[in-house]
């Protein structure tokens, strides 16, 4: 009864791999390039689709503590109301799907516009560099699976941060 | 709040196609006008359809349109056939019959043509300029036709040589698209890199007689950063008329770039994408038969290339575990000191830091802007390629964090 995408995923996988590229013309490379690269993308998404909801929790989540300390540098009402209204979401036990991803981005073409403005501090830059830590860390995280990073110690620090 | 669905995330960035918008991204980020004129194209046409798979009978009977245009004779095309293993463009082999001054010619030959919109957008012309003053001095492939406006192909593109080799080795292949990580062992390793060096010094220190046939790249001069801020231009509009999310870091190293950018003390013809993958070799006797993928060069620094080919994401570990090899051929140091006796060119550690940002910069600007961009517009032959590679913008995203935290 339950919606079950994790089978779905499964169930593909396994139809491309064990019935669809056996089949493929062994000269046909650039089909079996990406008949790879499909299964490989199918692969990730069923590893990290269990976690798709805390990652847009956990991206807003930093994107707002980036925000605040900007708001607390350089006030601006209008974006500290924008951070109230994502904090706010932020404690909903329900959101409205893709909800959180729209505000994120919100929040960050608000920081983009203010280093964009050349009046803004060189402190207020270094803010947004070494604020963005959490984030990029993040990101890196999640998308480990791609097979991008060459530091396996590197690997290994940011795979904690998912659950690898 | 009302949710809604990513795509509609997507779509809800402003589109930029309209011509107030042109204008406004033209005036505010100058750049030389080929690169103008190919990214303005590229605004003009994103509202159209995406990329539909062109029957390769379409296209062969678009080159032989071409060449025979070009050359006024009877031509026949036989054996036409897509090839793989690039990230940008459309790739077709094929067997050619032309005349060229009264003598027959046969040759196998390959057509390179955008798709509708690429993981970047670059020029035909320059290309097919770059690869004319090349030949003869490094290995490449002879470069034929050009079809510019896609008066006779469906889109904009060149047809050269075709090259014989490979970019990877058969026995071991990489396990990463576009020839990223390749390892070629230990054994093959040594013979390639000293042609690897050899190479990028020759190309650096061409003779200036050679880039005079250069007409749609703008002049360098020596002891200006005009250049190099033209460069920043460039790729700060490619990434607002691409990106489909802001990321404020990009926006910081944008701005550092163009504050601090540095004169140029020597001007090289710069590849723009110089690294394993991008080269074929001969398996056999472990010469490189052709450097391809010429279409970012640049005249600017040479530093570009030195971190371009050092970046992390193009090499990988040697079997000692801790010796980190560049573009999978040798270690860095040691390839900064080859270079330098090849080239008699000086390897500056601040403008080694500065371009490393500039090619992290850029490269975030390929993967986290543009190529969502495309995928999610189905506007190239290979989406599936493209949205995988996009991941490795998160990778330089985070290299690109530290090495501005050293700056700022």
């Amino acid at each position: 009864m339950t919606p079950n995408l994790d089978l779905q995923l499964q169930v593909a996988i396994k139809a491309l791999t064990d019935t669809i590229l056996p089949a493929l013309d062994p000269s046909q490379r650039v089909a079996a390039e990406q008949l790879h690269l499909t299964v490989a993308t199918l692969s990730m998404v069923r590893q990290r689709l269990p976690l798709l909801a805390s990652a847009e929790w956990q991206i807003l989540a930093h994107a707002i503590e980036l925000a605040r300390a900007i708001v607390e540098l350089a006030p601006n009402p209008a974006f500290k109301e924008l951070i109230e209204r994502a904090a706010t979401l932020l404690t909903e036990p329900n959101p409205a799907p893709g909800a959180q991803v729209a505000i994120t981005r919100q929040i960050s073409a608000r920081i983009s516009d203010i280093v964009r403005d050349p009046e803004t501090s060189g402190e207020l830059l270094r803010l947004v560099v070494s604020g963005s830590e959490k984030l990029c860390d993040y990101a890196r995280a999640w998308c480990l699976p791609g097979g991008f990073e060459t530091d396996p110690a590197d690997a290994a620090r940011l795979g904690s941060l998912i659950g690898d | 709040m009302k949710g809604k669905a990513l795509v509609d995330a997507d779509s809800e960035r402003q589109s930029l196609t309209d011509e107030a918008s042109i204008s406004r991204l033209r005036e505010r980020y100058p750049t030389e006008p080929e690169i103008d004129r190919v990214l303005t194209r590229k605004l003009r046409y994103r509202d159209g359809p995406g990329y539909s798979a062109v029957a390769l009978d379409v296209v062969a009977k678009a080159v032989q349109s071409l060449v025979r245009a070009r050359t006024n004779g009877p031509v026949t095309l036989s054996s036409p056939r897509w090839l793989g293993g690039g990230a940008s463009k459309l790739q077709m082999a094929f067997e050619l019959e032309w005349e060229e001054q009264g003598a027959r010619q046969r040759k196998s030959l390959v057509l390179r043509m955008e798709p509708p919109e690429a993981i970047v957008e670059t020029s035909r012309r320059r290309e097919f300029e770059v690869l004319q003053a090349v030949e003869g001095a490094v290995p490449v492939p002879v470069c034929r036709w050009v079809d510019v406006a896609a008066d006779y192909l469906p889109y904009p593109g060149l047809i050269y040589d075709f090259a014989q080799g490979v970019a990877k080795p058969s026995a071991r292949p990489s396990q990463q698209v576009t020839g990223i990580g390749t390892n070629f062992g230990p054994g093959l390793r040594k013979e390639l890199a000293d042609q690897f060096v050899h190479d990028l010094a020759v190309i650096h220190t061409l003779d200036k007689a050679r880039l005079t046939g250069l007409a749609s790249f703008e002049p360098v001069i020596v002891g200006s950063n005009e250049s190099v801020r033209r460069q920043v231009n460039w790729w700060q509009r490619v990434w607002q008329e691409d990106c489909l999310e802001d990321v404020p870091l990009v926006d910081v190293a944008a701005r550092w770039l163009f504050e601090n950018a540095p004169p140029i003390d020597h001007v090289s013809l710069v590849h723009g994408d110089f690294r394993a993958g991008n080269f074929l070799y001969d398996e056999e006797s472990q010469q490189i038969t052709a450097w391809l993928d010429w279409e970012l060069a640049v005249l600017g620094d040479r530093h570009q290339d030195i971190t371009w080919t050092t970046g992390s994401h193009f090499g990988h570990y040697a079997e000692d575990g801790v010796t980190f090899l560049a573009s999978g051929l040798l270690p860095v140091n040691e390839f900064y000191a080859r270079y330098e006796a090849a080239s008699g060119l000086s390897v500056d550690p601040q403008r080694l830091g500065y371009y490393r940002i500039f090619n992290d910069f850029t490269s975030c600007v390929h993967m986290l802007g543009t190529a969502p961009r495309v995928a999610r517009g189905g506007k190239t032959h290979q989406d599936i390629v493209v949205g995988w590679l996009a991941m490795i913008g998160n990778v330089v995203a985070g290299k690109l964090r530290q090495s501005l935290a050293e700056v700022i």
